[in-house]
């Protein structure tokens, strides 16, 4: 099975790390969608059928911690699994978004393996 | 700010640009700040349990190399080039969510505001390197700046850990 992923940072750069990572991770992909912040995030996410949402925290316009809380509180959208791939080393900020329902987290920066063993654990659990 | 915090604070920068931007810091060198005419600089501030501003300063060469390390091209691809500043500023953002963890441990909470870049002159490196929270060092032959401002003043931390202090017991 291959999943739609959608990756949303601000950062471009970043972007195309989160991208090139899950191609070196072996995810079964079938389509990569980006967005520049939360905002942008859930009109793709009312566009689009996505699995799976990669997303940072402090993003302008919309925050991934917005985000999040915006996604909980829409029927369509409250079942997409988010992970949150962020710099966030705060234990009290992270246990605040798991008990939003955030089902993952990944600290800048990481490794490919890193990343498959957090998408794995997130879709085989969602999907299991 | 006392050396510890000083080792503590450089080990975090060093410790990222290895793990994310594959450059590694030529240790015992000091690094030769005037061997840079424009620095590119990015500095994001920082609010929470302690308010403070961090910043990073690296040869625009360099900069355009950070990019190609992240996107997987050459640095003079033209798509290095445009995304030097958001490269540097991305290094920045983790730097930056580190620092404070290593320096305020894992409970606090801080957001972040938004990253700025822009060039910085020869002369105002100088000024940053020789600044109260200013550290250069020497990455892969360039000069590479790192200036932490917290007006507070930051909390005590653990020592480095020597033979002395942490060796076997006798």
């Amino acid at each position: 099975m291959a999943y739609n992923i959608l990756v949303v940072d601000d950062s471009e750069t970043m972007r195309a790390v989160i991208a090139k990572s899950i191609g070196h991770a072996g995810v079964p992909l079938g389509s990569l969608f980006q967005a520049a912040n939360g905002a942008e995030g859930i009109e793709v996410l009312h566009r689009e059928w996505v699995d799976l949402v990669l997303a940072d925290i402090n993003m302008p316009v919309l925050s991934g911690v917005e985000m999040v809380a915006r996604m909980k509180a829409d029927p369509a959208l409250v079942d997409i699994p988010v992970i949150i791939v962020s710099t966030e080393g705060s234990a009290t900020r992270l246990q605040a978004l798991m008990d939003q329902g955030v089902k993952g987290f990944l600290r800048k920066p990481f490794t490919p393996e890193e990343l498959k063993k957090a998408v794995e654990t997130v879709l085989g659990a969602h999907h299991g | 700010m006392d050396e510890n915090t000083r080792t503590r604070i450089g080990n975090v920068l060093l410790e990222v640009l290895e793990k994310q931007a594959f450059l590694f810091v030529d240790p015992g060198e000091d690094p030769d700040l005037a061997s840079v005419d424009v620095y590119l600089a990015a500095s994001v501030g920082f609010a929470g349990a302690a308010a403070g501003r961090v910043s990073l300063a690296v040869p625009s060469a360099m900069a355009a190399e950070l990019a190609s390390n992240f996107l997987g091209c050459e640095p003079d691809d033209p798509a290095a080039a445009a995304q030097a500043a958001d490269a540097c500023k991305e290094i920045l953002n983790i730097v930056c969510g580190h620092i404070l963890t290593e320096l305020y441990g894992p409970t606090p909470v801080f957001d972040l505001g938004d990253l700025e870049a822009g060039p910085l002159a020869a002369t105002e490196a100088a000024d940053w390197s020789a600044a109260e929270g200013g550290m250069a060092f020497s990455v892969e032959g360039s000069p590479v700046l790192l200036r932490v401002d917290i007006p507070g003043g930051v909390p005590p931390g653990p020592q480095p850990c020597g033979p002395q202090a942490c060796g076997p017991q006798a």
